[in-house]
């Protein structure tokens, strides 16, 4: 049953609304002026206040203003009760918050009619206010409602995590950096990346802030980033594989087909060239000699890139096993009186496969060797440090080094030599980057032409 | 018709074989011609650097693309940083590589300075063309 606080001062007509009101079986209570009829609103908590404009206290439109000032009045909507001659401000009391107007002498149509048009709006309107409330309870999204000063005036359960000073400090200020009304910036919570959907209210001066978590969904994208890298530097093996067919086994073949049509004239001519002859089978055998090399290079990677896709992990100590890279090449190290110095804890443990570990080494020493500066006696440093997520192995030499600028993008390819004097096919520098590149590492370089190299291998833990 | 024995040539390959080779070839083509061969680029950069304006009367280079330091793109780049894009006295460029890659192809013709790409083996023929075609042109 639906209540209704009738307030008018004239007590015919209070009298005669109670009673049409009550005969349809609505609960009326009345008062007979502003004052009275807001305190007995505040008890009564009515569904609809039908109002006299000109009470003798105060009028119907300062009556509408503290009933909206009210937490639990402000909703209840309130029909005015106007005379003829006062239509001036009846027509100006619908701008100041009234819900309807009638205009006396009324008849009892007139006033059901009214009276039930507003009750059906706010049985709608309660509807609605409790659908959004249900909504925003249950939403798994959080949202906040900021006001002007950047203070939380709502916020659903899903918001929980957010009551939190200096969050709003810094989402206030990220809201404070945008133009517009609407707007979405990524914010950082934590561990997680929340994308915020800002909505403003110029009216009453508030931004709604939507969170929705994508956290899931940057982490996928940048997992996609790097296995594309991953792939992308996978291709660009691959099609150094195909250089070498264009180029660096093509090479040899063409010089000893070249060299065996010469042999084949002289010998077709029958010329007594012997001497020739001779230059040219040096060359041929020289040429073959190049070109069994680089099959057996090849076939080396090969080889190493299906051994290092079927090795198993295993938890070793690096100190360990780079002494015993180093031992490999005692005698050589001996006999040019090299000065090896390893400084790694030997507490540190890398999870590698161990033939792969083994062959960085052994590539890297041989290189260093290989590349030393024959004016002074090779010195060769190992140490290692820990990342939170790698071990970073490091190598460095004071040999002949070689120019940074030049050697950026060659330094691993496939048969590009830094020094032109050193007999040399680039191949170790090339299996050490294969080898990283199929465990997810890297390989970087440091180095100045005469200054010595120092290598850096980040493992991956 | 064209007097190859007033031509001179310079070959840039880190293959000392396939100099030996190109010079065999251009022996037979020009016995009196005046052949001068680099392994070591850089050398033959530094070389074509220090050339007065009239030494590139003539002159015909056959550079390989895929060699150490230096590689033909490296060398192509040196000179262009001097030359801008043609060498003086319409001197010539051949690219001489084994390789037939699309890629490289392209990129070389992306060169000025260069008048022809040739895939090795260098043969009599194919010399003969590209000088007939490229010295006649200027």
């Amino acid at each position: 049953m639906h209540k209704i606080l009738v307030i008018e001062d004239q007590k015919d007509i209070r009298d005669n609304v109670k009673e049409l009101l009550e005969q349809k079986e609505y609960q009326v209570e009345a008062a007979i002026d502003a004052d009275s009829g807001f305190e007995i609103a505040k008890l009564f908590l009515p569904d609809l206040i039908l109002s006299d404009l000109m009470l003798p206290d105060h009028s119907g439109i300062d009556l509408i203003k503290r009933l909206k000032e009210h937490e639990k009045l402000k909703d209840i909507p309130v029909i005015i009760i106007t005379g003829h001659s006062q239509q001036e401000i009846y027509r100006n009391s619908m701008t100041q918050g009234a819900d309807d107007f009638i205009v006396k002498p009324f008849k009892a149509k007139e006033l059901f009619e009214a009276v039930n048009a507003q009750l059906s709006k706010a049985k709608i309107r309660k509807q609605d206010h409790r659908l959004i409330a249900e909504l925003s309870e249950q939403s798994p999204l959080a949202i906040l409602r900021l006001n002007e000063n950047g203070e939380i005036v709502y916020s659903n359960p899903a918001a929980k995590f957010l009551e939190n000073q200096q969050l709003i400090k810094e989402l206030k200020q990220l809201i404070n950096q945008e133009i517009g009304d609407h707007f979405e910036f990524e914010f950082p919570i934590a561990e997680k990346i929340f994308n915020c959907i800002v909505s403003y209210n110029s009216d009453q001066k508030y931004h709604n802030v939507y969170f929705i978590d994508n956290t899931a969904q940057k982490n996928a994208f940048s997992e996609l980033e790097s296995q594309n890298t991953l792939i992308e530097r996978k291709n660009q093996n691959l099609s150094q594989f195909t250089y070498i067919v264009a180029h660096d086994l093509k090479a040899p073949v063409i010089n000893i087909r070249q060299l065996l049509d010469l042999l084949l004239q002289d010998y077709h001519l029958k010329a007594k060239t012997k001497e020739k002859d001779h230059v040219l089978m040096g060359l041929l055998n020289e040429s073959l000699n190049k070109l069994e090399t680089v099959m057996e290079d090849v076939s080396g990677i090969l080889k190493a890139r299906e051994e290092s896709a079927i090795q198993k992990k295993v938890i070793f100590s690096v100190a360990k096993y780079v002494k015993k890279s180093v031992n490999e090449f005692k005698n050589v190290l001996n006999e040019i009186q090299a000065d090896i110095s390893i400084n790694i804890e030997s507490s540190l443990k890398l999870n590698f496969p161990l033939t792969d570990f083994s062959t960085i080494l052994y590539n890297l020493i041989e290189n260093a060797i290989k590349f030393k500066d024959p004016n002074r006696s090779l010195s060769l440093n190992f140490t290692a440090s820990e990342t939170h997520d790698e071990i970073i192995l490091k190598i460095k030499d004071n040999g002949l080094g070689f120019d940074e600028k030049i050697a950026k993008g060659k330094l691993f390819v496939f048969y590009q030599r830094m020094h032109s004097q050193i007999e040399g096919k680039g191949l170790g520098l090339q299996l050490v980057r294969n080898i990283m590149d199929s465990h997810g590492g890297q390989v970087h370089f440091i180095s100045e032409a005469g200054a010595g190299s120092t290598f850096l291998i980040n493992f991956k833990k | 018709m064209l007097n190859f024995d007033i031509l001179k040539f310079i070959i840039i390959d880190d293959d000392g074989i396939n100099n030996f080779l190109v010079k065999g070839v251009l022996k037979q083509l020009a016995p009196s011609a005046e052949v001068i061969s680099f392994t070591d680029p850089e050398l033959a950069v530094e070389h074509l650097l220090h050339l007065e304006t009239v030494q590139f009367k003539n002159l015909s280079i056959f550079l390989d693309l895929n060699m150490p330091i230096l590689n033909g793109w490296d060398v192509l780049d040196k000179l262009s940083e001097r030359f801008e894009d043609k060498l003086p006295e319409n001197a010539c460029i051949f690219i001489a590589s084994s390789s037939n890659i699309e890629q490289d192809m392209s990129r070389a013709k992306n060169y000025g300075m260069v008048n022809a790409y040739l895939t090795k083996p260098l043969k009599l023929e194919n010399i003969k063309e590209a000088l007939r075609t490229n010295i006649r042109k200027n």
